[in-house]
């Protein structure tokens, strides 16, 4: 068995007595595009920081291709950075920021230039080269910088929250253009963002991240669908959180008990366990009359029109408040009205039991 | 009645009126008094500015000023960036410290640190006595009343001013901009020749200035520390006008010495930017 090419095992870090990593452990794939997602202070920037060899860690180990490279400065890592604020070197030109990897590693005349070239070309900046940076605008020196990170051909690409600083346009833009950076160079890309349609987009596989621990590893679909708890549940959008204890096995499906509904779901749920049975609210239908399968009966409390859709916000019985998305070519959805007594009902491989 | 803007107007111009007032009985008066003096004492004409250009004595005078100047800028300079490139990268604490050192030492009189340095240096000073107790030495060094000390003295007197000028500028360098060079495989001291050098050279340059302009115009230190071995525009100004009561002379290089305070600060200002050279000083 080959080694793992990155591996973060039970990363430690404590601030005062603040806890900014506990335990993180979790292994990275060559090639990859994986994302640390989670709210600020969750300690996905400092698990970033750690493993460019910015942080001294009070435990743990950082292992490349099975090397341990814990204590190993950043300038021998061999990892391109992109920092927040995207940190270009202010004294110099496009061409000389780009160019500085090269510089530090004696690459020089026509080879030096000919890369510069290349890569500014990719990054869709080949007329500015002689530019000062501090003429730039932010998407330019967002691809200044990934061009700088990505010339010395790095064994992986760390990017720290490179889209916050820019607007939504040119985020979704920057987000297309990270895309294909990505694909076209074939490096491994770590990606920290606090942005969850940011992740579930670009990314093959998300971390997510919590108070200095991992919640959750997978992709953006098992993150999304499949929560771990209901942390991730919640970070990762809008869920609906219906309490049920596990009554029964039928085959591959569970029977749960919410009240006296009994409600079905397509996962293995060992009898007993108590829980959240968790659905995405445009996983759920409405309908007047009771439909067959699992359905609860609800109150229309809120009506909120979105354009191409209604959110409804319903109240389910013991007062279990539930969101619902519906499309405005529903036939239902132009005979809703606050006070209208409906059916909310969903496919039994929708719902998602969280034992937790 | 005045409407409240003209008013208002009033009032301001009565507010603003003291500063030119101030400016034009406190420098344009006496300097033209003094630029008066130039031409015409002991008896009118140009031959004080004819001294100034062929009197060998005065030549001595003015180069060694500029040579003591220099030095005392280039020394006090290099000493400074040492401690604000400490400054920039200690803890909160360890930055607080620096500050306390670097100001109590600018709060102490020139006078007292002066005779300080003279029971330090002097031949029967504390120095030369160790030096001669041990014996390291036969005889004492001379330490003091010449250039040695008048430098020592200087340097001392002007390195507070080199480092507060420097530390707006080493402040403003981004960790970030640093880390992302080392990211990129620059090893700490690349860093520093590549990065933070040329990011922190305006502010040297903005000290360099303001060191030099000050030390051309010093008299208290020069003048107990170099022992009349040592003497310095000013003190010979001081020498002319009240041992000598050669008051055309001592106007004379009274305006020299100010034309070569004037020059050096339009060449720093060509040079670096007047608002540097200012905006150090915040």
């Amino acid at each position: 068995m080959t080694a793992p090419f990155v591996k973060l095992d039970g990363l430690g870090k404590i601030y005062g007595r603040i806890a900014a990593l506990d335990d993180v452990s979790l292994t990275i794939r060559e090639g990859e595009f994986l994302t640390f997602l989670g709210p600020s202070g969750s300690g996905k920037s400092t698990t970033l920081m750690a493993l460019a060899g910015f942080i001294d860690l009070n435990r743990g180990r950082v292992l490349l291709e099975g090397r341990d490279i814990t204590g190993l400065p950043p300038e021998k890592r061999d990892f391109g950075v992109v920092f927040q604020g995207y940190a270009l070197f202010p004294h110099m030109t496009v061409a000389q920021n780009v160019a500085y990897p090269l510089k530090i590693r004696r690459v020089a005349g026509a080879e030096a230039d000919t890369r510069v070239r290349e890569v500014l070309e990719r990054v869709g900046l080949a007329a500015m080269a002689d530019r000062p940076v501090a003429r730039l605008s932010g998407g330019q020196q967002q691809r200044v910088a990934l061009a700088r990170a990505l010339i010395f051909r790095p064994k992986m690409l760390l990017l720290d929250e490179p889209l916050s600083a820019l607007d939504r346009r040119l985020r979704q833009e920057m987000q297309q253009e990270l895309a294909r950076l990505h694909r076209d160079f074939g490096t491994t890309f770590l990606f920290v963002t606090h942005d969850q349609e940011e992740a579930l987009a670009l990314s093959d596989r998300i971390v997510v991240f919590n108070q200095g621990r991992v919640e959750q590893i997978g992709t953006p679909q098992e993150v999304y669908d499949r929560p771990a708890n209901r942390f991730v549940a919640n970070f990762l959008g809008d869920m609906n959180l219906i309490p049920v204890r596990a009554e029964a096995r039928e085959g591959d499906v569970t029977i749960c008990l919410s009240g006296t509904r009994r409600l079905r779901v397509r996962e293995e749920v060992a009898p007993g366990a108590q829980g959240w049975l968790a659905l995405r609210p445009e996983r759920m239908g409405l309908s007047e009359t009771q439909p067959d399968g699992n359905a609860l009966p609800a109150t229309v409390t809120t009506i909120t029109y979105q354009g191409t859709h209604l959110i409804l916000q319903l109240e389910a019985e013991d007062g279990l408040a539930l969101d619902a998305r519906l499309a405005v070519t529903d036939p239902l959805a132009a005979r809703l009205a606050a006070g209208m007594a409906v059916w909310c009902h969903w496919p039994e491989e929708s719902g998602h039991v969280m034992t937790e | 009645m005045a409407s409240p803007t003209s008013e208002t107007l009033k009032i301001w111009v009565f507010l603003i009126l003291p500063l030119p007032v101030l400016v034009v009985l406190g420098y344009v008066v006496p300097t033209a008094g003094v630029l008066g003096w130039s031409f015409t004492l002991p008896e009118p004409g140009v031959q004080n500015y004819a001294a100034v250009l062929e009197a060998q004595r005065l030549q001595t005078v003015i180069w060694r000023t500029l040579r003591i100047c220099l030095l005392t800028t280039v020394i006090s300079v290099g000493l400074a960036y040492l401690i604000a490139y400490r400054w920039r990268f200690a803890t909160p604490r360890g930055r607080q410290l620096i500050e306390l050192v670097v100001l109590v030492s600018f709060w102490l009189s020139m006078l007292i640190r002066a005779f300080a340095w003279l029971v330090l240096l002097r031949g029967d000073g504390v120095i030369n006595q160790t030096l001669l107790w041990l014996g390291l030495i036969e005889a004492p060094l001379p330490l003091v009343r010449n250039e040695f000390g008048a430098v020592l003295g200087m340097v001392h007197f002007m390195v507070p001013f080199a480092v507060l000028p420097m530390l707006n500028s080493f402040r403003e360098v981004d960790d970030r901009v640093l880390n992302a060079a080392r990211s990129l495989g620059a090893t700490p001291g690349q860093v520093l020749r590549d990065i933070f050098f040329p990011l922190t050279l305006p502010g040297m340059a903005a000290a360099s200035g303001i060191v030099f302009i000050f030390s051309l115009g010093s008299f208290v230190t020069p003048a107990l520390l170099g022992g009349g071995r040592a003497v310095m525009l000013a003190e010979y100004i001081y020498l002319q006008m009240f041992q000598l009561s050669n008051w055309g002379m001592g106007a004379t290089l009274a305006i020299v010495l100010m034309a070569m305070v004037v020059v050096t600060a339009l060449i720093f200002g060509r040079l670096f930017g007047f608002k540097n050279i200012v905006g150090g000083l915040k």
